[in-house]
C-alpha cells in the first residue's frame, strides 16, 4: 500500500473540484465475518446513494456494529467486497476509511473539551507554515465550512460550553473537513433531549441536500420515520431486507426484526399475593418520567420493558431510594417507602443494578464480604460488632443455595466469570429473603446455563411471596419470564401485557409508541 | 477451613519475615554497634511513631484517599499540648487539657478534610496539601516561634520517656495499643467492613446503602486523631515541640503503606501490613543513619525504599495478571471452575 493513500487532505473549501452528489456511494456485497470460528455476519448486502439517509436497525447482536466496523476498517471482513463509487476498494484500517471519505460519529464523543471548535476540527492536522500554526487560515476555513453546511457554531467557542447536540455538530464538521462523503452515526440521539435531537435532524437534512450520505444506526422507530429515506433491517447477522420510505411501517419493521417467534413452555406462575403490594402513583423524575402509576404484587414477576434511555432504570432507582423522584408516592403495603437506601434494605428491598461491574460488586473483596455487605443488620446486631462465624455461615449457605462457583468464600470476585459474579450480587439479596427484589438487566453478559438458574431463583423467590420487578431489554427474556409486563414510552407506562399474551413484537411496538392488540393501553 | 486460613497467613508472612531478616542481618554485618541497647531503643522509637501514624493513614488509604498533612498535623497537635501544659505549670490537669484541645483541633481538621473532599468534591490531594501548609504555618503562631521544652519528671516527660522494665521505651506500648484498636475496628466492626467496601467500589457501596460521605469523613477524622497521638508521643519523647516536630513524616508513612502492601487505590490492606511497613521503614532509616553516609543519607534512603517498592509492586501486579506461579495457579483455578459449569 502506498503511503500517499494514508494522507488525509483538508479540502480547500472545495470550490476547485465539484464533488459527486448523485449515484451509488457505497455497496457491500456478500460480507462475511467470523469471530474465532463463529460466523456473525452471513453474506450481508448493503448499498446506499449520495444524499441519502439510510437507517440501520436490529436487536442487540444483530450485526449492525460489525457491519459498520467492517466499513470503517476496524474489523477485517472474511469474505465479500466493498465498493465505493462503483470501484472495488479494500478498507484495511480506519486510516484507509478516512482517506476514502468515510467518517464515524461515535456515541462517546472524541472531542477535547478545553479546545475551541476550530482547534478540535483541526486537531492532529493543523495547517502549518514553518512549524507555526496558521490560525487565521484554519479559522477562515472553519467559517467557510460552517457557512456551507449552514450550522450555528462559533469557531472560537471552547467545546466544553457547547450542548451535546452542538458537540455532535462539531464532530460532523470535523468529518466534513476531511472531505467525508459518507458519515456514519451510531445512536446519535441517545444522549440528546428532544429539542436537541430535532436540531440534529435539521443538520442531517442539510448534509443530505449537499449530497453527503448518512448511515443512521438507531433503536428508535420514530427517528426512522422522521429522517430516513431507506431502512435496512438486520437479524442474527443477516440482512433481512431493505425498505423504502413508503414501505416503512411499525408492523413490517418489527416483524423483520424479530422474525418467527419461538415460544417455549412457560413456567407456571404462583398465585398472586394481593396482601403484598408495592404501589407507585404519580411518580415523575427529571424530564424522563412524567406520570408513572403501577402496582406490583407479591408472587409475580413484573417485567418492565421499553427502549434504553426511556427511564426504566431511573424508575427502579427512585423506588429503591438511590434517586429522588420529583413528585409521586411510593408505598409498600400502604406504608410509605423511605427515601433512604439503608432503611429500605432493612425493610426488605434489594436491587441488582444494571451495570454489575460499576454498581454491583466490590471486585477486590472476597465472595463472602460481597454477599454479607448488605446484611449487617442481621450479622452485627450488637454495637456494630461483626460475628465472623455468623458471616462465614451466612456466606457458605448462600453459596450452596445459589450454586456459586468457585465454592471458596475467600475467592476474589474480580476473578470470577460474569455469570457467577451476577449470582453473588443476587445471592446478597436472596439470602435476606427480600420482600421487594428489583433486577435491572439481570442477564447481560451471562451465559445460557447461568441464565436459566437466575430465572429459577427469581421464580422461587416469587413463589415465596416476594415482589419481583425485572427491567430488561432482552425481549425474549421479558416475554418468557414475566407474569405481567409494563412497557414504558414517553415517560409513562404505555401498555400492559399479561405474560401469556405478550409477544416480542408487541412489546417492541409498544416501546416505540404503537398500540397493539395483545396489550391493554394505559 | 481453619487450616486454609493459616496457610494463607503463612504465605503473607514468610516473605515479610525473610525481607526483615535480610535487612537485619545486613545491618549486623555492616555495623558492630547495631546490636547495642541504645540502638534498639532508637529503632523501636522511630518504628513506634511511624506505626501509630500509619495506622491512622491506613483508614484514609483504604477508602481511596490520602492525607498529606499528617506530619504538620502531628507538629501542631504536639505544640498545642506543650504550650497549654507549660502555661499550666506542667500540672497533670493542664497536660490533660492540652491533649484534649489538641485532639479537638485534630478532629475538626479531619472533619474539614472529609467535608471538602466529599461534599465539595475537591481532590484529596489538593485539600490535604493545602492544609499541610496551613497547619505547618500555624505552629509558630502557637509556640510564638520558639521551641517548647518540658522538664524531666513532668507528666509529658513521663508520657514520652518512661521505660518498661527500665529498658523498653513506652512508645512501643502506644503503638501496640493503636495497632490492636485499628485491627479491631477494621476486622470486627461493621464500620471496618464499610471502609473496605467504599475503597473497593464506592458506587457499589452506595447501592447497598452505605453512606459513603459519612464514612469517608470518619476515616479522615481517625487519621488526624492518629496524627495527633503520633505527634504527641514523638514530641514527648524528644522533650520538645516546635516547627520540626513530625515534619515530612507523611512521606515516610506513605512509604510504610506501600512496603506493607496497602493498595493506594483503596480497598485492600491490613494492619499487619502496616506494622511490617513501619518496621522496615524504621530499620532502613536506622541503617542509613548508622552508615554515616552523611550528605548521601536521603539519597540512599530514597533508593532503598524505591527498590523495596518496585519489588512489592511488581510481584503483586504479576500475580494479578496471571503471571508467575501464584498467578498461573489462579488462572488455572478460574478455568477449571468455568469448565465445571
Amino acid at each position: 500500500m502506498s503511503k500517499e493513500k494514508n494522507v488525509i487532505k483538508i479540502s480547500e473549501t472545495d470550490a476547485s473540484e465539484p464533488r459527486k452528489t448523485e449515484g451509488e456511494l457505497l455497496r457491500c456485497e456478500n460480507i462475511d465475518k467470523l469471530f474465532s470460528g463463529v460466523q456473525v455476519l452471513f453474506s450481508a448486502d448493503f448499498s446506499m446513494n449520495y444524499g441519502e439517509v439510510h437507517a440501520l436497525m436490529g436487536e442487540n447482536g444483530a450485526g449492525k456494529s460489525t457491519l459498520i466496523k467492517i466499513v470503517t476498517g476496524v474489523y477485517h471482513k472474511d469474505g465479500g467486497q466493498l465498493f465505493i463509487d462503483g470501484e472495488p476498494v479494500e478498507v484495511d484500517s480506519p486510516i484507509d476509511a478516512r482517506a476514502l471519505g468515510i467518517a464515524v460519529i461515535y456515541q462517546e464523543l472524541s472531542l477535547i473539551p478545553d479546545l475551541t471548535v476550530m482547534e478540535n476540527i483541526y486537531l492532529g492536522q493543523e495547517l502549518t507554515k514553518g512549524g507555526m500554526r496558521q490560525k487565521k487560515r484554519m479559522r477562515g476555513r472553519t467559517l467557510d465550512l460552517i457557512k456551507k453546511y449552514d450550522l450555528n457554531l462559533n469557531p472560537d467557542a471552547p467545546v466544553e460550553v457547547l450542548s451535546m447536540a452542538d458537540r455532535q455538530m462539531v464532530e460532523v464538521l470535523k468529518a466534513l473537513s476531511q472531505d467525508a462523503k459518507l458519515v456514519i452515526m451510531d445512536e446519535p440521539t441517545s444522549s440528546l433531549s428532544a429539542s436537541e435531537a430535532e436540531h440534529l435532524f435539521k443538520t442531517i437534512e442539510g448534509l443530505k441536500s449537499k449530497g453527503v450520505g448518512i448511515i443512521y444506526v438507531t433503536h428508535r422507530l420514530e427517528e426512522v420515520y422522521r429522517i430516513a429515506d431507506r431502512l435496512t433491517v438486520m437479524r442474527n447477522g443477516e440482512v433481512v431486507g431493505t425498505l423504502t420510505k413508503e414501505e416503512i411501517n411499525p408492523k413490517t419493521v418489527t416483524t423483520m426484526m424479530i422474525g418467527r417467534e419461538i415460544k417455549t413452555e412457560r413456567q407456571g406462575r404462583a398465585p398472586r399475593n394481593e396482601e403484598m403490594k408495592l404501589e407507585v402513583s404519580g411518580l415523575s423524575y427529571g424530564d424522563l418520567l412524567k406520570d408513572v402509576n403501577f402496582t406490583a404484587y407479591g408472587g409475580e414477576i413484573l417485567g418492565i420493558g421499553g427502549l434504553v434511555g426511556s427511564g426504566r432504570t431511573e424508575l427502579v432507582h427512585c423506588i429503591y431510594g438511590i434517586k429522588k423522584p420529583k413528585t409521586g408516592k411510593i408505598t409498600l403495603n400502604g406504608k410509605p417507602v423511605s427515601r433512604s437506601v439503608i432503611k429500605n434494605i432493612n425493610d426488605g428491598f434489594g436491587l441488582v443494578p444494571e451495570d454489575r461491574r460499576q454498581e454491583g460488586f466490590n471486585p477486590i473483596q472476597t465472595i463472602e464480604k460481597n454477599i454479607c455487605i448488605a446484611s449487617y443488620d442481621v450479622l452485627a446486631k450488637v454495637l456494630g460488632l461483626v460475628g465472623a462465624k455468623k458471616e462465614r455461615i451466612w456466606a457458605e449457605t448462600a453459596m450452596e443455595d445459589y450454586d456459586i462457583r468457585p465454592r471458596d468464600r475467600n475467592f476474589f470476585v474480580e476473578n470470577m466469570s460474569g455469570g457467577n459474579q451476577q449470582k453473588v450480587v443476587l445471592a446478597r439479596w436472596l439470602a435476606r429473603k427480600p420482600r421487594v427484589l428489583i433486577l435491572d438487566e439481570p442477564t447481560v453478559g451471562v451465559d445460557v446455563g447461568v441464565r436459566a438458574e437466575l430465572y429459577r431463583f427469581m421464580r422461587e423467590s416469587a413463589a415465596k411471596g416476594s415482589i419481583i420487578i425485572m427491567v430488561s431489554s432482552d425481549l425474549f427474556e421479558l416475554v418468557q419470564i414475566s407474569d405481567r409486563i409494563l412497557v414504558i414510552h414517553d415517560g409513562k407506562f404505555f401498555e400492559e401485557f399479561e405474560g401469556d399474551k405478550a409477544t416480542q413484537q408487541s412489546i417492541l411496538l409498544a416501546s416505540s409508541g404503537e398500540h397493539t392488540e395483545e396489550g391493554v393501553a394505559l | 477451613m481453619k487450616k486454609e486460613d493459616l496457610a494463607r497467613s503463612f504465605k503473607v508472612w514468610i516473605p515479610r519475615i525473610i525481607a526483615f531478616g535480610a535487612i537485619f542481618i545486613f545491618m549486623a554485618i555492616m555495623e558492630q554497634s547495631f546490636f547495642s541497647t541504645s540502638n534498639f531503643i532508637e529503632i523501636i522509637r522511630s518504628v513506634s511513631v511511624y506505626g501509630v501514624m500509619s495506622c491512622g493513614m491506613l483508614f484514609v488509604v483504604l477508602i481511596g484517599g490520602l492525607d498529606l498533612s499528617m506530619g504538620a498535623m502531628a507538629g501542631l497537635c504536639a505544640s498545642i499540648m506543650f504550650v497549654i501544659a507549660q502555661n499550666g505549670a506542667n500540672s497533670l490537669s493542664a497536660t490533660l487539657l492540652g491533649f484534649v484541645v489538641a485532639l479537638a483541633v485534630a478532629l475538626a481538621v479531619g472533619w474539614l478534610h472529609g467535608f471538602f473532599i466529599t461534599t465539595l468534591k475537591i481532590p484529596f490531594f489538593v485539600v490535604t496539601l493545602a492544609t499541610k501548609y496551613i497547619l505547618y504555618g500555624a505552629i509558630p503562631l502557637v509556640t510564638a516561634g520558639k521551641y517548647v521544652y518540658v522538664r524531666g519528671g513532668s507528666p509529658i516527660d513521663k508520657i514520652g520517656t518512661s521505660r518498661i522494665f527500665d529498658t523498653i521505651p513506652i512508645l512501643v506500648v502506644y503503638f501496640v495499643i493503636i495497632a490492636l484498636v485499628t485491627w479491631f475496628i477494621l476486622n470486627k466492626t461493621v464500620f471496618g467492613r464499610r471502609i473496605y467496601a467504599i475503597g473497593g467500589n464506592p458506587t457499589a457501596a452506595g447501592f447497598v446503602g452505605i453512606k459513603v460521605f459519612k464514612n469517608t469523613n470518619i476515616a479522615y477524622m481517625l487519621c488526624t486523631t492518629a496524627a495527633c497521638i503520633g505527634g504527641v508521643i514523638l514530641a514527648a519523647n524528644n522533650q520538645q515541640a516546635g516547627t520540626t516536630t513530625g515534619n515530612a513524616y507523611e512521606g515516610m508513612v506513605l512509604m510504610a503503606m506501600i512496603v506493607g502492601g496497602i493498595n493506594l487505590a483503596g480497598g485492600q490492606g491490613t494492619v499487619s501490613g502496616v506494622v511490617f511497613g513501619a518496621l522496615i521503614i524504621g530499620l532502613i532509616q536506622n541503617l542509613v543513619t548508622f552508615m554515616s553516609w552523611g550528605d548521601y543519607l536521603k539519597l540512599v534512603q530514597g533508593a532503598i525504599i524505591l527498590i523495596v517498592v518496585i519489588v512489592s509492586v511488581v510481584t503483586h501486579t504479576r500475580s494479578m495478571r496471571g503471571k508467575g506461579r501464584k498467578g498461573r495457579k489462579l488462572l488455572a483455578k478460574v478455568k477449571a471452575e468455568a469448565q465445571d459449569e
